[in-house]
């Protein structure tokens, strides 16, 4: 990390060659899409019919209505929320993320029992509306609940951003910009780029999530991808129909990372003096409504799956009746958050080198793995385990664990690297300076300031992982499925007392988690903000 | 009536740690007040108060002996308008450079071209007429700062509060916006606030000096009274090298515990003296009897400066050429007795 011009390192190459490794999978699946010389493409099998396009049309309209839906709550909550204080509506912003920590087929288990035809609040309504009762069973009840699981970031991201616009009240209220200018010009704005960036942010997430769609018996792309592969046998076909799709998704999230990063050049160092508060009852509103659309996000849900589940007894039940898959889940996540914090520590700490060193790298490049379909990552190492030496890893927790880590490790560059970046580089420097030896500044210098954030990254990919499900389906191993699969298998064959039951289970083993994720969080802030210049 | 801008008896504290306590300041129409003070001492707040940013626990600020417009709320009229420029630039940074400049002055009562004769003229007057259409993330930390005073400039205020306005800059880029910056104040003539720790910055800028020291005014007056006269040693200290020596005057010469320390008094000084002094206010005579004994000689822009002890005490005096350290002299009263 330092700042000086200098050439390769072991670890340099070493990074590199994780990049390299990370990115095999997705190689491997673009390679396996394209046919072997003399036999039909599988791309004309899809793409040469409608078959394909309406897939994708179908998904795409599916993540843009749902991406819509994700920003309007999102906007209502960061503006709401912001009346009463930026604290709070950073801290309504983070708990609106938690969805994102739970599996899909919980989510989707919670709205079923609360508006599927048999649900608690379907129920309850049908006495008043008869046949015209909505059910969440249609694309635009998928679209709400897939916006309902990812909004929490649109809302972290436009928080961000009005918090970046508020800064600059003092000159607004010293210059007394009239209303209709300052809302025009100051707040909608420099609001647009944060806010397509949200929504293509939010539609890439929906476009790769085809559980809850698929159990609320919607089909996407993600759906025909599983069926070729799984009930079809037919690696390629799917591969070919995933592909395209991995395509828009990248160019999405490149489209998403570029409006981002221009939204907030940083010309200029924020205020830090606090707005005046707004007066108590707009603040009491504010804060009244973003808790409501908090509620309706988090807490009806939970509520739900608690009358389902009907007593203490049924979790304790469903709990011992699933006592296998939680192991297996906590060895393969603990392992996968490991891996990620490991590697994507290694992977941040070089990239910042070379970004430093003003040379290029492949590293960027891992963060593909996160905008293309997890089913495509999940082909490409399937293929890859049917080569020597690879092939030992098939059907084994190894593989899966693989599978997250190339799925996950995105996640823990990305963070580390913008947790790093803004970290000055004397104390490193000084320790080269001072000849300090690598152990000792390892132990000595970087680790006491980044143990946090490296445990952070960590449970954060581990409870990632817990959580997942398209790539648990086509990689867990026979007779060993995750917490998440059991779930999603169990939902339309099992009694829903069971099923709710062993959602709130998880929702109890990912609780304690979060709170120690949030006080990692929490130190490693405290102790980079303790040391910044 | 009084037509000056007057904080009177402000103070202002972060819980119950005060950081302002019964401060005052005053702004005459058309003078530059300097506010200055080491870091920490409450000038930005002391001019946070005065913008009416935040609101001071005791005191309050008033124009012509009235409640000031902007901390009212009421409509303001061309007369009682406040510009500011804060200690970093603090643009939006989604605004061009006309932007920036054309929305503060929408809703002013300016037609369209009025406005736009304006901002052209201003723009050019900061020399940023070439860079109209560029955003402040492309622009040089001199040209964000130029652009920050012209924002608060262009809407031709009564009044203008500056905090830290050269700061962040370096020297040529400094030394060019501060010319800039007296050609414009000279022209347009508003009464302006100006926070600084430079006291360079404020003596080149200013008619009128707020001494300010832990979050109290240590000394008000021109700017010739706080530099000739200052209050005590700390405000002296603020103001460039000074020395404090005491003794007892008879004779043209200051005594301490029998030595005679400083020559060159005048005959009618007589009795107990305590005398803050200047590197200007003092000669170094060498004399192998004397009483003072160079330090060391530090090289000036404008030549050298001896540090010199004597009685116990540390003396900076201006001196023509190099002298080494350890040679022994006198010390003589060249300037005005203080």
């Amino acid at each position: 990390m330092s700042m000086s011009r200098q050439g390769w390192r072991w670890y340099d190459v070493a990074a590199e060659a994780v990049a390299a490794g990370a990115l095999l999978p997705l190689a491997a699946a673009i390679a396996c899409s394209f046919a072997p010389p003399g036999a039909p493409s599988a791309y004309a099998d899809w793409w040469g019919t409608a078959r394909g396009w309406e897939a994708m049309g179908r998904s795409m309209g599916l993540a843009a209505l749902a991406a819509t839906l994700a920003v309007a709550l999102a906007w209502m909550l960061a503006a709401a929320a912001g009346r009463a204080s930026t604290r709070y509506a950073f801290a309504l912003a983070g708990l609106a993320c938690l969805p994102l920590l739970v599996p899909s087929s919980l989510l989707a288990t919670a709205w079923i029992a609360a508006l599927g035809r048999e649900g608690a609040v379907t129920q309850a309504l049908r006495p008043i509306f008869g046949d015209a009762t909505f059910s969440l069973f249609s694309p635009t009840g998928a679209a709400a609940a897939l916006a309902l699981r990812y909004f929490g970031l649109a809302a972290l991201v436009l928080v961000y951003a009005r918090r970046r616009e508020e800064a600059h009240w003092p000159a607004e209220q010293v210059f007394r910009i009239p209303p209709l200018t300052r809302a025009v010009h100051l707040r909608l704005r420099p609001a647009i780029k944060p806010t397509v960036a949200a929504w293509l942010l939010v539609a890439l997430f929906c476009l790769n999530d085809h559980i809850i769609p698929g159990m609320l018996l919607v089909s996407t792309y993600g759906t025909q991808v599983l069926i070729q592969y799984s009930a079809l046998f037919d690696a390629r076909g799917a591969a070919a129909l995933a592909v395209p799709m991995a395509a828009v998704a990248a160019l999405a999230a490149a489209l998403a990372l570029r409006l981002g990063a221009t939204a907030w050049p940083s010309a200029d160092r924020l205020l830090t003096t606090r707005r005046p508060p707004a007066p108590l009852l707009g603040r009491a509103l504010g804060a009244g409504l973003a808790a409501a659309i908090l509620a309706l996000a988090l807490a009806v849900p939970v509520t739900v799956l608690a009358y389902r589940a009907g007593s203490w007894s049924a979790l304790g039940q469903a709990f011992a009746g699933a006592r296998d898959q939680a192991w297996e889940t906590l060895q393969v996540a603990s392992a996968a958050g490991i891996l990620c914090a490991a590697a994507g520590g290694l992977l941040a700490a070089c990239w910042l080198r070379a970004r430093r060193q003003g040379r290029w790298t492949a590293v960027p490049l891992v963060l593909l793995n996160l905008a293309v379909p997890p089913s495509l990552l999940a082909i490409g190492l399937l293929q890859l385990m049917q080569l020597s030496p690879w092939d030992a890893l098939r059907n084994t927790s190894a593989g899966l664990v693989l599978g997250y880590g190339a799925r996950f490790l995105p996640v823990a560059t990305v963070v580390l690297f913008a947790l790093w970046r803004e970290e000055p580089p004397e104390p490193l420097a000084a320790a080269r300076v001072h000849g300090l030896s690598g152990y000792r500044t390892v132990r000595h210098v970087l680790w006491p300031r980044h143990w946090p954030a490296l445990g952070a990254v960590g449970l954060l990919a581990a409870l990632l992982a817990a959580t997942e499900l398209e790539v648990s389906i086509l990689l867990a191993p026979a007779g060993a499925t995750t917490l998440g699969v059991r779930l999603y298998t169990l939902i339309h064959t099992a009694p829903e007392s069971l099923t709710s039951s062993l959602a709130l289970d998880m929702l109890l083993g990912v609780g304690p988690a979060v709170l120690v994720l949030a006080l990692l969080v929490s130190l490693g802030r405290r102790r980079l903000a303790a040391e910044a210049p | 009536m009084n037509p000056c801008l007057v904080g009177h008896d402000l103070g202002f504290a972060y819980g119950e740690r005060f950081v302002l306590r019964q401060a005052r300041a005053v702004v005459a129409p058309g003078r530059v007040t300097a506010l200055l003070g080491p870091s920490g001492s409450g000038k930005t707040t002391l001019l946070w108060l005065m913008a009416g940013l935040q609101t001071p626990r005791t005191g309050r600020v008033v124009v012509c002996d009235a409640p000031a417009a902007w901390q009212t709320g009421r409509p303001v009229g061309p007369g009682d308008r406040i510009g500011m420029v804060f200690q970093t630039p603090a643009l939006w940074d989604h605004l061009t450079a006309e932007e920036h400049l054309e929305i503060v002055l929408s809703g002013k009562g300016l037609d369209r071209a009025a406005r736009q004769r304006r901002i052209d003229a201003l723009l050019e007057r900061m020399h940023l007429g070439a860079l109209r259409k560029r955003l402040p993330g492309r622009m040089s930390g001199g040209e964000r700062q130029r652009l920050s005073i012209a924002r608060a400039l262009v809407t031709e205020p009564g009044w203008l509060l500056m905090d830290e306005p050269l700061a962040h800059l370096d020297g040529p880029a400094r030394s060019d916006l501060l010319d800039v910056l007296r050609d414009v104040l000279a022209d347009t003539r508003p009464g302006v606030l100006l926070a600084t720790h430079d006291t360079d910055e404020a003596l080149r800028l200013a008619n009128d000096v707020v001494v300010l020291l832990d979050g109290a005014v240590a000394q008000a007056g021109t700017a010739d009274e706080v530099m000739l006269r200052p209050a005590d040693l700390a405000v002296a200290r603020l103001l460039g090298p000074a020395a404090e020596i005491a003794g007892s005057a008879g004779g043209g010469v200051l005594r301490c515990d029998g030595t005679a320390v400083l020559e060159g008094l005048p005959a009618a000084a007589t009795g107990p003296r305590r005398l803050i002094l200047r590197p200007a206010d003092l000669a170094f005579r060498p004399d192998a009897s004397g009483p003072a004994r160079v330090l060391r000689c530090e090289r000036t822009p404008s030549g050298y400066q001896l540090v010199v002890e004597v009685a116990g005490a540390r003396a900076w005096v201006q001196h023509g050429g190099p002298c080494a350290a350890g040679t022994v002299g006198r010390l003589v009263l060249v300037g005005s007795m203080p």
